[in-house]
């Protein structure tokens, strides 16, 4: 019997044809770069000047000499461990309310506000508000209080985005099986924790997953708020490399610190995701 | 399935490939400049411009060029002063850099090995010395001042007579300026707004003992006993309560904001805005030299101006079309819209009399300014910087606010400043 070569050949030309566009598109913004960053934080890489291959010493400056990247680490966790919880917590618990209000999409409307105007925007404004309701020192110049004002003004410009996927998640929960609960005498807190909470567990976790990833990567928001101060009390991972890259103008350094990043990020996705298995439930 | 993965990976690759080749001519390319078949050589002219009148400006002074040099045409780019040197340093590293390059003094050693030197191939005639001083590194004049700056002490006019303060004048001591900071600190308002950018707060420190964080060889010395003495000082104007301190690290123009807005009665400023001050105030502004410390008044000076970047094609023409954007026609139009401060001391005149003829009500305010900024010249440092300025600027935003709050002492802050910005100066 002959096989059928002519079809599958042309099938595969024209899938060529389709694909080739992203994948180069990849290829050159992505994956370039990425690369790239790997070979330039294995040098002295100056924005202006020879370049010299130094090996691992970018990476070693970074965790024993830098005098802000730790701090600048620790600051970045201590500003995701309050803002994930902060924003998925009041993202939450709002989509419920307004999943029983009268006015649910109006509610919609004006929380997803902050989080689709421009942030350079918010945190100026955020800033302006926060100097007029004073304080000595202003909560931004307080070395105790400014990351918190920081994370503040980021559960407020952030949650909205949360709030609409739950919103739709709490909005799709299957009434048969909410009817099913109540029939067997589930109210309240175990309705919640038991049924609804584990019918919108893929929206907590990509939720989860998303907004861990973003907050790790924070940058706008105390750039603009502190400009890592006081002392470097709000002075994030990003902050840092945008500082070794264009303060510094060290490319190598600033390639180091942010495979650093990605490193951690990937780590803690790659956590999220084998702990996804445990709680998350995929109707099926 | 097999050969099908293998030509994408084959697709991939050769992107990158052709990525890293076009990526890679940079660094000792030999852009900014073309001749064309007639001869005529264009110029590519970068500088920052913060509006449309700012462009109309400098178009104008490209068009003199051609003028003097038919043979010359220059192409001006704009950045905004804040997106300026990042631009720049972008266009260096990629070997697209302009062949004329605009430079701020206080930037000018992290570029000094970019610059051409104009000594000998551009017209250094009729500026003022501490304008060519303030733009030279190492004896070598790397780029041509088109202005000059001294800071001042903007003082508000109303609140000294309402307070019944003498206000201000040449002369005036440090004693009298914290005396009349005190007193005229009531009902929310401060009498002095803080700073820690480098030439407002740096100045005035200088102006106190003459303290200076740089050496004049070119190294940092923050932790100097001198220095200390003057952050001590200068902080001690905000556990008086009689200074506001800034709301955060990111305020960087916090002092002369918080004066026009009326919030703060004396600012030091530069002299780049005596007329935005006069225009912008609901109050009559006043100017003065910055008070006298032990040595005098003092303060540093700073200057912007064209230079030439290394790797230009076209080095002579570019010298020359340096010459005329500097050069009197130049500083006469610039003068006459009201700039700057002519670096040129023939036409330092036009800008006072612009300044006065923008509102004749403050033709005294404007003698004052100007007298002041003169005054300044004479007792003026150009403040030289080195070459990791951009991060010891972010260091004394983060530092300085802890010693102003009272969080940490100034002996503290400034070892801090000190070794941290020792990497890279």
């Amino acid at each position: 019997m002959k096989r059928p070569v002519r079809p599958r050949t042309t099938e595969q030309w024209s899938a060529l044809g389709f694909v080739t566009p992203s994948v180069l598109g990849l290829g050159l913004f992505t994956l370039f770069p990425v690369g790239m960053a790997v070979v330039m934080s294995f040098f002295q890489w100056p924005m202006l000047g020879t370049r010299e291959f130094v090996g691992l010493d970018n990476f070693r400056y970074l965790l024993g000499e830098d005098p802000d990247f730790l701090t600048a680490l620790r600051n970045t966790f201590v500003f995701t461990g309050l803002y994930v919880p902060l924003n998925i917590l009041l993202a939450l618990g709002l989509a419920f309310w307004i999943h029983r209000s009268r006015w649910a999409n109006l509610w919609r409307v004006l929380f997803f506000v902050p989080a689709i105007t421009p942030m350079v925007a918010n945190a100026v404004i955020w800033k302006l508000l926060l100097q007029a309701v004073g304080g000595e020192p202003n909560l931004l110049a307080d070395g105790r209080t400014a990351l918190l004002a920081v994370v503040a003004m980021s559960v407020w410009q952030g949650f909205g985005y949360n709030m609409i996927v739950f919103s739709a998640a709490v909005n799709e929960m299957s009434p048969s099986v909410l009817e099913a609960a109540s029939l067997d005498g589930a109210t309240g807190l175990r309705r919640l924790v038991s049924v609804q909470l584990p019918l919108i567990s893929p929206a907590l976790f990509f939720a989860a997953t998303m907004t861990m990833i973003n907050a790790l990567q924070v940058f706008t928001q105390p750039y603009i708020l502190t400009a890592g101060g006081p002392g470097n009390a709000t002075e994030t991972l990003v902050m840092n490399v945008y500082q070794a890259g264009f303060e510094s103008r060290d490319l190598g350094l600033a390639a180091a610190g942010a495979w650093l990043l990605f490193a951690i990020i990937l780590g803690v996705t790659a956590v999220q995701f084998v702990g996804q298995k445990r709680w998350v439930h995929y109707e099926s | 399935m097999h050969m099908r993965r293998g030509v994408l990976l084959a697709l991939g690759l050769a992107g990158m490939m052709v990525t890293a080749a076009c990526g890679g001519g940079g660094g000792t390319g030999t852009s900014g400049g073309a001749r064309d078949t007639g001869g005529t050589v264009t110029l590519d002219w970068e500088m920052w411009a913060g509006s449309e009148d700012e462009k109309a400006q400098l178009d104008h002074l490209a068009a003199l060029v051609t003028q003097q040099h038919p043979t010359i045409k220059v192409n001006l780019r704009t950045a905004p002063f804040n997106d300026y040197f990042t631009k720049l340093q972008t266009e260096f590293a990629a070997g697209k850099q302009p062949c004329v390059v605009s430079m701020q003094s206080l930037r000018l050693s992290a570029y000094a090995d970019l610059l051409e030197p104009l000594d000998g191939k551009a017209d250094a005639q009729g500026f003022a010395p501490a304008a060519l001083e303030a733009l030279k590194l190492g004896g070598k004049q790397l780029a041509l001042p088109y202005d000059l700056a001294s800071m001042l002490l903007y003082y508000n006019k109303d609140a000294f007579t309402k307070a019944g303060v003498a206000e201000p004048k040449s002369g005036w001591t440090v004693a009298d300026f914290e005396q009349a900071a005190r007193k005229l600190s009531t009902g929310g308002k401060a009498g002095f707004g803080m700073s820690f950018a480098d030439l407002h707060a740096l100045s005035l420190m200088l102006s106190y003992n003459g303290a200076q964080p740089v050496t004049p060889d070119v190294k940092l010395q923050f932790d100097s006993r001198p220095m200390v003495d003057a952050l001590t000082w200068y902080a001690g104007l905000a556990t008086a309560k009689a200074a506001l301190v800034p709301a955060s690290s990111s305020d960087v123009g916090w002092g002369e904001t918080q004066f026009v807005n009326g919030n703060a009665m004396m600012a030091v400023d530069g002299s780049w805005n005596i007329g935005s001050a006069l225009k912008d105030a609901k109050f009559a502004v006043g100017f003065a030299p910055l008070p006298a410390g032990s040595g005098g008044s003092k303060t540093y000076l700073a200057a912007s101006g064209f230079g030439v970047a290394k790797g230009c094609p076209y080095p002579a023409e570019a010298a020359k079309a340096v010459s005329v954007l500097t050069g009197p026609d130049a500083q006469t139009y610039l003068a006459g819209q009201g700039r700057s401060f002519p670096s040129r001391t023939g036409q330092q005149a036009t800008y006072e009399e612009f300044l006065v003829k923008q509102d004749p009500r403050n033709a005294e305010a404007v003698r004052g300014a100007i007298a002041s900024v003169k005054d300044g010249l004479a007792g003026g440092v150009p403040l030289f910087t080195t070459k990791n300025w951009d991060s010891v600027g972010k260091l004394m935003a983060q530092y300085l606010i802890r010693v102003y709050t009272g969080d940490q002492s100034p002996k503290d802050a400034l070892a801090t400043i000190q070794q941290q910005s020792a990497r890279g100066q």
